[in-house]
């Protein structure tokens, strides 16, 4: 589905961190991750913020101005496949996390570049994408 | 199944009203009924205004500092409740739910705005107006105030004057939109949150009984209202009458004046807001978009474009862009003008009669433009109140501006411009007086005064900024000299 305005993108940002935190309490679930534990809670308990950033963007910075037509966010490009991390063994684990932290990257990136005209948003889409970068190279020294 | 019947609330508690007379409350976007609301009598209408009368001269003494903290507490409530209120809203307006948190964002706006009274309610002080003679002004409560809010806003604009109307020591009586109701009613039971004392607020549901029961009360001191051009009149004249302040802010029908300098591509995310934005129904729309000179081909080129792969549907659905019409009857009513343009010659570029929803039976209009539209068309003059637009090419700005102030309503104008000096000699001649400049919704926030002028404004004092302090107080002046 096209994301095509402020509140779609910002309702999926929320689904995406969302879904990235309960992915990574499953995990975290997991005996295979005993020894990346403290990374793991990190990023869960800095997913758990983002959303609430989002929602707060979503309630504050919504005004008459910003009912713009967005174009070329597609849902799919950003979503990662539905995978239970219980059955998988810790190198999979890490794998499919840093999978979602790729997509969660590409699409904050894209989303600030789309909502320009919402800069107070696009800046706020911009330091995620910024915490993206670094979790992504926590994530390659845990291989 | 049967729906249940809206219930007031007078002096701190819900009340069936007794009425028989009922009306239905529907969704737009499904064509169903949502709720059924009571067509109150005057004799409630009596009693919401003792209770608030009674209240008064108790809420009056609270100092203002505390009346202040009661809308810091309603802020946080209304953040809580944030989706709730904006859904609500969706359900029963139509409007798209990123225009719906928009509204919800400037109702709070309002909110916090008021929490400032203890600045802007002060009063002034001058030593020696005569040798050894002092003079000070004090701004002081006047009572029991009304608001008779309009459908378009059904959460925000009963907001411009309520808050301010408490923190300044008043009491209120509002009387919601019978079409959209339901909003406020989940408002007012989310203002039982923060307690405040029986009697300060009270809302009653109702029609034109309640409403004119309301301009002739003897203890309500001023009248806060939003409506057509017709209604506002109707209800400035009958407050005179009755020797009310009054804030009576009426129609529109707005100029969007494109000079040849534009840069057409970055306008027209803009301009498209402007024309359907909450489907045409607001007082800040464009209505008539004015290209001058060579521009108008490439721009209505360009907006016809736009406007044909808008996606129209339910509110509520994240894809939508624009939502349907308020109800049946103003579908058919915005139907009708678009008729008129056809029978009286403009030429029709898009169609919005039939548009590609997903129920049909919803009250939706697509985005519709007339282009070649005269002066003296019908769809020029009158307000349409919806999704359609009506393209006047003229030739100079000197034109635009004469068009701007050759209306009786004289709410909003815009102009898209690279030229700073069209755009000051625009903002300077021109008489509505909302201006957007490369803005298409020129809408004041909550610190700025809302409203317009000529026949969209009725009243001294608009809505929000500093002017709405000054229509819930009256200054008393007090000269003292000691011996």
């Amino acid at each position: 589905m096209s994301l095509k305005n402020f509140g779609g993108v910002l309702d999926f940002a929320i689904q995406l961190e969302n879904q990235n935190a309960s992915f990574l309490q499953d995990a975290l679930n997991n005996p295979e991750t005993n020894d990346c534990q403290d990374t793991l809670e990190r990023f869960l308990n800095e997913n758990k913020k983002n959303s609430k950033t989002l929602s707060r963007a979503r309630q504050e910075n919504v005004t008459e101005m910003i009912l713009e037509p967005i174009q070329g966010l597609e849902e799919h490009s950003y979503q990662a496949e539905e995978i239970d991390p219980k059955q998988l063994n810790k190198q999979q684990i890490l794998e499919k996390i840093k999978e979602r932290e790729d997509k969660s990257l590409d699409f904050y990136e894209n989303a600030a570049e789309r909502l320009k005209p919402v800069s107070d948003v696009a800046s706020t889409f911009k330091r995620l994408a910024k915490k993206r970068r670094t979790r992504i190279e926590q994530l390659n020294s845990l291989f | 199944m049967s729906l249940p019947v809206m219930k007031n609330y007078i002096n701190g508690e819900w009340e069936q009203s007794k009425s028989t007379e009922i009306g239905k409350v529907w969704c737009p976007a499904t064509g169903e009924q949502l709720a059924n609301v009571p067509y109150s009598t005057a004799d409630e209408l009596n009693k919401a205004v003792e209770s608030a009368k009674e209240a008064f001269e108790e809420w009056r003494r609270v100092p203002p500092i505390t009346r202040a903290r009661y809308m810091f507490s309603l802020k946080e409530v209304f953040e809580d409740n944030f989706e709730e209120i904006s859904k609500t809203l969706v359900r029963e307006m139509g409007k798209a739910l990123d225009e719906s948190r928009g509204e919800v964002r400037r109702m709070i706006e309002n909110v916090e705005h008021s929490t400032g009274v203890t600045t802007l309610m002060m009063g002034n002080t001058l030593e020696d107006i005569a040798k050894g003679i002092d003079c000070r002004s004090e701004r002081q409560p006047l009572g029991v105030f009304g608001c008779i809010p309009p459908f378009n806003f059904p959460a925000m604009v009963p907001w411009w004057f309520l808050p301010y109307a408490l923190v300044t020591g008043n009491t209120y009586v509002l009387k919601p939109s019978e079409q959209v109701p339901m909003t406020q009613s989940f408002i007012f039971e989310l203002l039982e949150e923060i307690d405040l004392p029986e009697g300060v607020v009270n809302m009653v549901h109702g029609s034109v009984d309640v409403v004119n029961a309301m301009l002739d009360h003897p203890d309500i001191q001023g009248i806060s209202s939003v409506s057509s051009t017709p209604t506002a009149k109707y209800i400035y004249k009958r407050c005179g009458e009755t020797g009310k302040r009054v804030q009576a802010l009426g129609g529109a029908k707005n100029i969007v004046t494109v000079m040849p300098d534009s840069k057409i591509d970055k306008s027209l995310p803009s301009l498209i807001t402007s024309f359907y934005g909450c489907t045409g129904q607001r007082c800040l729309s464009g209505a008539v978009l004015a290209p001058v000179g060579d521009i108008a081909d490439e721009l209505v080129d360009k907006f016809v474009e736009q406007a044909k792969n808008m996606k129209v549907g339910d509110g509520l659905d994240p894809q939508t862009q624009m939502g349907p019409l308020v109800t049946q009857a103003h579908k058919e009513r915005v139907l009708g003008y678009i008729e008129k343009g056809i029978s009286e010659g403009a030429d029709l570029r898009l169609d919005g009669r039939n548009p590609d929803v997903d129920n049909p039976n919803g009250f939706y209009v697509g985005p519709t433009i007339f282009d070649n539209v005269t002066q003296d068309m019908t769809i020029a003059k009158e307000e349409i109140f919806g999704p359609v637009v009506s393209v006047l090419r003229l030739n100079s700005l000197e034109e635009a501006i004469d068009f701007a102030n050759s209306r009786g309503m004289a709410n909003a104008a815009c102009i898209y411009t690279s030229s700073g000096a069209s755009a000051r000699e625009f903002k300077y001649k021109v008489k509505p007086s909302m201006v957007g400049i490369n803005i298409g919704i020129a809408a004041p926030m909550a610190f700025f005064p809302f409203g317009g002028a000529g026949e969209s404004m009725f009243g001294a004092e608009k809505g929000q900024g500093q002017d709405v302090f000054q229509f819930f107080t009256d200054a008393k002046v007090v000269i003292n000299r000691w011996f």
